[in-house]
């Protein structure tokens, strides 16, 4: 039995879309597989009453396990959880990890071990991602996007902290301006470090992507037109606070957007509608005109009437842009096109 | 076209009304008192007889054919009178309800299916939510408004109602007769492109004149504007110019009011004579209506006091029009009869103690001079001079002259009796030279726009295949702007040239670079971050040495740094350094009404803060592209001033149709901006230094 922990020093670098992929790759290949991931923080209850992490859950769903649902997430952290570990009521969390790793190991030819947000988080409970694979005895995989100096220090730190478990790093949402750096500079400099680079994946916009249902639903808005195009994704955001003109040049060049404006702006709101925005995201509780509402029926452009003014709004749309979120199949498959595209699993299957 | 519609021979009213007042007993009244000559059928189910008229039950019941049926019911029932009109093979509809896409979601879906039903019923429609229409030759008053104007040869059009209304008003204040005077309401069907092709044929129209707050099909809008304007003048007024007014026809019509600088291009390119005010259009219209088009842009002044006689040449200096040099031969003739202090030259000043002799005598001989092409002819109201007799005067030569004479007799009381003769004998006047200068201006413009032979555009070779590919490869990613990189290599296959450029990440591989190049070179910053490199001082030109180019590196990475410290720094870029040249942009995005608008400026100051710009709609004639080179008001930079050479005007023409062509050949690419382009000395050709490419998503 192999076990592969797929970590990460860089936090939201889309390491559940990594695991989803690699799964996909280890299933195909006609090998039993186990997931579990040892430390969570977004905790959901599922059936039978058992409160896990919402996003391993999604993977486990994905995979088609079957395992006991209960060792799926051993530690999540809580605040209640913080305070009794500060208050010293909890001497130590490892046991629970291991023991729920043992049992899903049990007839399995590979266990992928899901990594926290980062390999530090978690130390002061003891169960911090370096402490894990150690314990569990397991390869690592990295999945980091760049981001420059930290990329570079943190990777250092992780190599000399792991040796020779680190089998591999897979760069993750490469942009375009850093793609030459990248392969010129900091490809060959990991390899003569010895960090096999297993992949590097491009940046796609889409998967930063959003329906517009639900966009509504987290800033809390209402909808009063366009119920049938509520799946349209929004990829972007422009505030409408200028002249119509000048909009038209940003609009034009923004692709999927939603467009936050003041209720009374019928001028944007219309440009908008004829240019086809992915929707509307009206401010200060203005009700648009009738012939706007019409319009943008008739071009199924959806309009989200809000309470807040449009500070507030694109505040709120800044938390929403930085997660990936998983829920769409859409994107599901376009991120395990790439994740199949670009990692080099040969190289993986050889180091593992 | 539309005959069914301005000339039918039976009219029937669903709605007419026995109660005085309301709308569908002015639409019956309006027919019989401006004397319609076919037969009128008014609908009431709860009537037998309107202001002495048989009323029918419905349209069925009309025993006879009807070929126009003017509607004034609730929205619903529209709808259904236009089934019967199907059935009833009646061809036009005017219909005057409101109550459709004016109102909201409803009235839209209501509106939606109205077309549809015309459609279906092969029924053309006015309307919704008009005034209605008159036909000055029909006799047809087929409105509510008030009155009826007389018979005219101008053809007047409108988006708004009210407006309608209003100039309708004055027009019968004015006496100006009109040929067709139509409301469009929400062009539901018929559109302002129906009215230009109706008015375009329309053998008692000689003017077409028009309000208008946004086009819809503007591609159409042209090409029949341009077919139509060939034929007769069309003077049109844009409303919702400024932002205000743009977000005032946003919030009155639904519909965008269209981007000013896409219309301003329509016109010119269709030979639309812009009105911008409601004065500017009956002024222009009052010209064009009576008088011939001059042969050319010489203009003659004949004045009987000195004041006016400047501003009208002021006026004429700053126009398109040129003060004509008088022949020697004509100056001595005028001298023969004038006192000696007047003045020959023109302005021609006949003197505040002039009688009308002098103006007959002087009017002899300037008509008769081919040299001048059009004669303004302007009076004050001295004690001496007989104001009607001069009008009578003026009318005699204007008849017999094959040149425009129009007028400016300044004040209002003195001037009465004069002015209304001049104006019933097909003598415009005006109130101040200015904008009699300003109408002869227009009627000047369409001669020269007449002179032009069809448009003809250029044909471009390009390697299309290749930016195909470029294309698709970025919509298959999922990008939507093109990288620089490929973003150079769609216009190099547009025959663009490219500076020659490498990238160095260290300041001995700039050096290594430079060589390669050959100094001097110029360094930029490469980062995803920064938009703008010159404010950040991260561009640094004109490096002749290495160690020049050494320095700059260090310079160029610190300035970024302190300004920007949290911006990806990616190199810098060695570029050959293009010297002597203009700095110009072009660049296209596309209007939603009219489609490849493209830009043309010249670089730095002239488009960011004068706004010296001109616009033009794709496809480009070579001469409209020279056209948008010359119309810049820094055009002299590129002929060179102060011993400078000119720059390569021709390759810059070249690069705005190539330009234009590739915004043609691949709609996908939303908007395009090469900035700086270099136009080299004359013969030399010009460079892409930076281009911007962005494509939409399918």
């Amino acid at each position: 039995m192999k076990t592969l922990y797929i970590g990460s020093t860089v936090p939201f670098s889309g390491k559940g879309l990594i695991t989803l992929g690699l799964g996909k790759h280890f299933i195909e290949k006609g090998l039993k597989i186990g997931y579990l991931k040892p430390l969570g923080k977004l905790p959901q209850k599922v059936k039978g009453d058992i409160v896990t992490d919402k996003l391993s859950y999604f993977i486990y769903q994905f995979f088609g396990l079957d395992d006991d649902l209960s060792n799926l997430c051993p530690v999540i952290l809580t605040y209640e959880l913080m305070v009794k570990m500060l208050r010293g009521e909890i001497k130590t969390l490892m046991p629970k990890v291991k023991e729920a790793f043992e049992v899903i190991a049990q007839g399995k030819d590979i266990v992928l071990v899901g990594g926290a947000e980062t390999v530090w988080l978690g130390s002061f409970l003891g169960v911090s991602g370096f402490k894990v694979i150690e314990e569990l005895d397991t390869k690592v995989v990295l999945v980091n996007k760049y981001t420059g100096e930290f990329f570079l220090d943190s990777v250092t730190e992780a190599k000399e902290t792991l040796g020779e478990r680190l089998v591999g790093i897979i760069i993750n949402w490469v942009k375009e301006e850093q793609q030459r750096d990248i392969e010129e500079l900091v490809v060959p400099w990991l390899e003569n470090n010895g960090v096999p680079v297993l992949g590097i994946i491009p940046y796609d916009a889409f998967l930063t992507a959003v329906t517009v249902a639900e966009l509504s639903e987290r800033l809390g808005g209402r909808i009063i037109s366009g119920q049938e195009s509520l799946n349209n994704f929004i990829q972007n955001y422009l505030i409408g606070g200028m002249e119509v003109d000048k909009f038209a040049e940003y609009l034009r060049r923004t692709p999927m957007a939603a467009v936050i404006v003041g209720g009374d702006r019928a001028d944007i709101q219309l440009l908008s509608i004829e240019e086809g925005a992915g929707c509307l995201v009206l401010t200060g509780n203005l009700m648009p005109n009738d012939i706007i509402i019409s319009k943008a029926e008739q071009r199924g452009v959806p309009i989200i009437l809000l309470r807040e003014d449009s500070y507030s709004v694109a505040q709120k749309i800044q938390d929403i842009a930085a997660r990936l979120s998983l829920k769409e199949k859409e994107k599901v498959e376009r991120g395990l096109a790439l994740v199949k595209k670009h990692v080099n699993f040969e190289r993986l299957e050889k180091l593992l | 076209m539309l005959e069914k519609l301005f000339s039918p021979k039976s009219v029937a009213i669903v709605g007419a009304s026995t109660h005085e007042g309301k709308i569908g007993h002015i639409l019956v009244q309006n027919l019989l008192k401006y004397k319609y000559k076919g037969k009128i059928f008014p609908i009431n189910p709860k009537a037998d007889e309107i202001l002495g008229l048989k009323v029918y039950p419905s349209l069925e019941k009309i025993p006879e054919p009807v070929d126009l049926v003017i509607i004034a019911v609730k929205p619903e029932a529209v709808l259904e009178t236009i089934k019967v009109c199907g059935q009833k093979n009646i061809q036009a509809a005017v219909v005057i309800s409101a109550g459709f896409k004016e109102t909201g979601p409803q009235g839209a879906r209501l509106e939606e299916e109205l077309k549809r039903l015309a459609q279906e019923n092969g029924v053309r429609l006015l309307g919704p939510n008009c005034v209605g229409l008159i036909d000055t030759n029909s006799r047809l008053n087929a409105s509510f408004a008030t009155g009826m104007p007389e018979r005219g040869n101008i053809g007047f059009f409108s988006q708004s109602g009210a407006m309608c209304i209003a100039v309708l008003d004055w027009a019968l204040g004015e006496k100006i007769g009109f040929s067709k005077f139509v409301s469009l309401g929400n062009k539901a069907d018929i559109s302002e492109i129906d009215m230009l092709l109706a008015l375009g044929e329309d053998e008692t129209t000689k003017v077409i004149l028009g309000y208008l707050e946004g086009v819809e099909d503007g591609h159409t809008f042209i090409q029949v504007a341009q077919e139509v304007s060939k034929k007769k003048p069309i003077i049109l007024i844009k409303a919702g110019v400024t932002s205000a007014g743009a977000k005032a026809v946003s919030s009155h019509t639904g519909s965008l009011a269209g981007s000013e600088s896409a219309y301003q291009a329509a016109f010119k390119q269709s030979g639309i004579i812009r009105a911008h005010t409601v004065t500017e259009l009956f002024n222009y219209a009052f010209s064009f209506a009576v008088q011939p088009l001059p042969k050319g842009p010489r203009l003659a002044i004949l004045t009987n006091s000195g004041g006016p006689g400047i501003v009208a040449a002021d006026a004429c200096d700053q126009s398109s029009l040129q003060l004509v040099r008088l022949q020697a031969r004509t100056v001595e003739k005028l001298r023969s009869f004038l006192p000696p202090m007047a003045s020959f030259f023109n302005p021609i000043d006949i003197l505040g103690d002039a009688h009308v002799d002098r103006y007959d005598k002087a009017l002899e001989i300037l008509t008769q001079d081919d040299n001048i092409d059009a004669i303004l002819v302007l009076l004050t109201p001295t004690a001496t001079i007989e104001v009607k007799e001069t009008a009578e005067v003026i009318v005699k030569h204007a008849k017999e002259a094959d040149k425009p004479i129009i007028c400016s007799f300044m004040g209002k009381v003195q001037v009465e009796k004069g002015v209304k003769y001049l104006k019933k004998h097909g003598i415009p006047n005006y109130l101040c030279p200015e904008d009699a200068v300003d109408a002869l201006e227009k009627m000047w413009q369409r001669k020269h726009w007449l002179s032009q032979p069809l448009p003809e555009y250029p044909q471009i070779a390009a390697d299309r295949s290749r930016v195909r590919y470029l294309l698709e490869m970025a919509k298959r990613e999922g990008r939507f702007h093109l990288s620089e990189t490929d973003a150079k290599e769609v216009l190099k296959a547009y025959g663009f040239a490219l500076p020659q450029t490498h990238l160095a990440r260290t300041r001995e591989e700039a050096v290594e670079a430079a060589k390669k190049i050959g100094f001097p070179v110029v360094l930029k910053i490469v980062s995803p971050d920064i938009s703008h490199k010159t404010d950040v001082g991260g561009v640094i030109l004109n490096l002749n040495s290495p160690p020049a180019v050494k320095e700059a590196f260090s310079e160029v990475m610190l300035k970024v740094k302190s300004k920007n410290p949290r911006a990806s720094i990616y190199g810098v870029s060695v570029q050959e350094m293009v010297q002597g040249a203009k700095e110009t942009i072009i660049g296209f995005t596309r209007d939603p009404q009219f489609g490849p608008l493209l830009m043309f400026g010249l670089g730095g100051i002239y488009v960011e803060i004068l706004k010296d710009v001109t616009f033009r709609i794709a496809p480009l004639t070579k001469k409209e592209a020279m056209e948008m080179v010359r119309e810049v008001k820094a055009y002299s930079l590129l002929r060179g001033i102060r011993g400078e050479p000119p720059a390569d005007v021709p390759a810059l023409v070249d690069a705005l149709l190539a330009l234009s062509q590739l915004a043609l050949d691949f709609p996908e690419i939303v908007e395009a901006e090469i900035n700086p382009l270099l136009v080299k000395p004359a013969g030399q050709g010009i460079v892409a230094v930076d281009a911007r490419l962005s494509i939409k998503k399918e």
